[in-house]
């Protein structure tokens, strides 16, 4: 017999606990390496109101057992979003995890109702990306701030789980996941990108165009697993784990930690197929 | 895009063409029979410390074997260096767009108009741009035969190489050198060019009866994409770029190679990729995806 290794967040019938993580998966392309319905979950790039251009390049920089980057959220906005990906997706079959992002409370709102009335099965907040100068770094460090977006957010989203993907740029993680859980967030994801920085030895600058960028992969794993389990001891909503998973071992680590399912990054953007890899390693374990 | 393949391969070759340039040549079937000039592939080092892929375009097929060429700049290229023959390397491919994937190109089984008759192609590169030109030149020779002359214009910071492997195919081999001597035109390519084709526009009658070349392929750092760019958009020729960015994935997941192009709305142009500019008019595009090979002209540069 086939064990099952389904997962439940908030009502959502996972089939196994591996989803990919945001902004490291498109439907065209990373769709020619696997069938998206095999895994729990697609967690697609974040999403906004309008298209935003993102930064220029160079937006990619390596760094020991990890890399930058500074893509600034470049993606072609929601209407497209729903009209393209999203629907491919889902006739697809797969499970879909839409990942918002907004320049104003308001804005996080909007998005968040238009994709309430459509077939996306899970709403996840980015709030926490440090890239975009004037959006997410603000809501995602500060409790208030955070608690007020995901409460506008829940009361536009009509019932649609709402999880809220936290920053591990903060001195407390717990304070911010503690905050987002009263104001309603039916469960959360972490970590994002941590900040960080190459300069380039000849030119004396930065790499990345924009300065700085986001560090993941290998070498965030371990900050994952302890902001997770320390997350795990703070709120009792579902966590879905991410940061620097290569190998079912590591993604078994974040569930030891607390994490109910976990995401894939920067593993598939070096391996497409990785998340099913590393889907048929965690079985083992299972 | 269509899905490339992977696997560790088997290195049959790697060994220093030049100073600072490496040949590597590994067996993989699959690759081999799917690679078109202008496409690249991803190698991936060992010891998962550098993680990201390195892009290297294809230089050459032969049979099952396919053939690399790079120059150590770095971190990555200084430990690709080191792997012996003998050693498997993790490699995917082939990536990207390539020089002739497009209906009427004159590989195509059917080339359109320029191309059915006797033409000239101008290959234009600097450095390791130099080695996926001589693939290109390869596939057209292999496509055309006669009916084409192929003129290669390459420029080099010292001492040309690869001079054999563009005689083998071209007609015509110029080369420039920015080292004084180390070439028979001392400068950059942009300088070669303009000096070796002194006519106007085209059909202009030309000082050395040479006809016009049709189509031009462009590979080497963006300085001189640019300056082949004004050149063959001044002679009203047709010219193909392939361009370099920073890379993720190399596969089309994360958008961190993105360039800005603009629409050519031109039957003759098919273009990659999404086809809705933005608020300044411009299209982001891929260039592991969508490219990295442009028309010139949609290139924003
Ligand atoms: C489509 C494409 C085709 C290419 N074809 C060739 C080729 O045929 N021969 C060749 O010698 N080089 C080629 N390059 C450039 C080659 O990818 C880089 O020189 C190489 O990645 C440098 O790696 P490194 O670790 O030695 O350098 P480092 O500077 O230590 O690398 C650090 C990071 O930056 C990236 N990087 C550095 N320089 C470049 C660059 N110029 N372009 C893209 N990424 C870069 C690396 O991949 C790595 O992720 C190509 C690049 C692209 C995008
Ligand atoms: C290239 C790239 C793009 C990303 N884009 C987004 C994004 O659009 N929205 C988001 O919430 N997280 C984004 N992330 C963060 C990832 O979803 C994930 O939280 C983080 O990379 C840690 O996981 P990893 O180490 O497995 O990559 C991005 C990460 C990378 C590497
Ligand atoms: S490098 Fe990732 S999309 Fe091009």
């Amino acid at each position: 017999m086939v064990k099952d290794t389904s997962v439940n967040i908030c009502g959502v019938r996972l089939k196994n606990p591996i989803l990919c993580a945001s902004g490291t998966y498109n439907f065209r392309e990373s769709g020619l390496y696997y069938d998206p319905a095999a895994l729990g979950c697609i967690t697609t790039k974040s999403v906004s109101l309008l298209p935003w251009d993102g930064n220029d390049a160079p937006k990619i920089a390596e760094a020991y057992g990890g890399m930058l980057n500074a893509i600034g959220l470049e993606n072609r906005g929601l209407d497209a979003y729903i009209k393209t990906e999203l629907k491919m997706l889902k006739a697809a079959g797969a499970t879909v995890m839409a990942n918002v992002v907004g320049r104003t409370a308001e804005e996080y709102a909007e998005v968040a109702g238009a994709l309430a009335a459509t077939d996306v099965d899970l709403l996840e907040l980015n709030i926490s990306c440090p890239n975009v100068k004037d959006s997410g770094i603000a809501f995602g460090t500060d409790p208030k701030t955070a608690a007020g977006l995901v409460a506008g957010v829940k009361k536009a989203s009509g019932g649609k789980p709402v999880i809220v993907k936290l920053t591990p740029n903060v001195t407390d993680i717990t304070e911010i996941a503690r905050a987002v859980v009263d104001a309603g967030a039916d469960g959360l994801s972490l970590i994002n990108t941590l900040k960080g920085m190459r300069i380039d030895l000849r030119t004396k600058q930065p790499v990345l165009k924009a300065g700085g960028g986001g560090l993941s992969g290998p070498a965030i794993h371990p900050v994952a697993v302890r902001m997770v389990y320390e997350t795990r001891r703070a709120v009792s909503v579902p966590i879905i784990g991410m940061g620097g998973v290569m190998t079912g071992a590591d993604a078994y680590e974040l569930m030891l930690a607390g994490a109910v399912a976990v995401a894939v990054g920067t593993a598939a953007l070096i391996d497409p197929a990785a998340p099913l890899r590393i889907l048929e390693e965690l079985k083992v374990f299972l | 895009m269509v899905k490339a393949h992977r696997g560790q391969y088997p290195v049959t070759k790697n060994e220093s063409i030049a100073d600072g340039i490496y040949e590597l040549c590994f067996e993989a079937p699959d690759i081999a029979r799917a690679a078109n000039a202008g496409q690249f592939a991803n190698v991936y080092l060992p010891g998962g410390a550098m993680l990201l892929p390195r892009p290297i375009s294809i230089a050459d097929v032969r049979g099952d074997v396919v053939t690399l060429v790079y120059a150590i700049v770095g971190g990555g290229t200084k430990a690709l260096a080191g792997i012996k023959a003998g050693a498997r390397l993790e490699i995917m491919g082939p990536l990207g767009t390539g020089y002739f994937d497009y209906a009427g190109s004159p590989t195509d089984a059917a080339p359109s108009g320029a191309f059915e008759n006797p033409f000239t192609a101008l290959l234009v590169g600097g450095g390791v741009g130099a080695p996926p030109l001589h693939f290109a030149a390869r596939r057209i020779r292999a496509a055309r035969r006669g009916r084409v002359k192929i003129v290669a214009c390459l420029g080099f910071r010292g001492h040309p190489w690869y001079r054999e492997e563009f005689e083998r195919v071209c007609d015509e081999v110029l080369l420039a050198s920015e080292a004084e001597g180390a070439a028979a035109f001392h400068g950059n390519v942009a300088h070669l060019l303009d000096k070796s084709f002194p006519y106007k526009e085209a059909g202009s009658p030309q000082a050395n009866g040479q006809a016009l070349p049709s189509l031009a392929l462009a590979c080497g750092p963006r300085p001189m994409l640019k300056a082949a760019s004004d050149f063959c958009a001044a002679k009203n020729i047709t010219l193909r770029v392939s361009l370099e960015e920073r890379m993720g994935c190399g596969y089309g997941a994360c958008a961190g190679c993105t360039c800005k192009t603009r629409l050519l709305g031109d039957v003759l142009k098919p273009q990659n990729g999404p086809n809705m500019p933005n608020a300044e008019g411009f299209i982001k595009k891929k260039v592991c995806a969508h490219g990295p090979v442009f028309w010139a002209d949609e290139v924003v540069w």
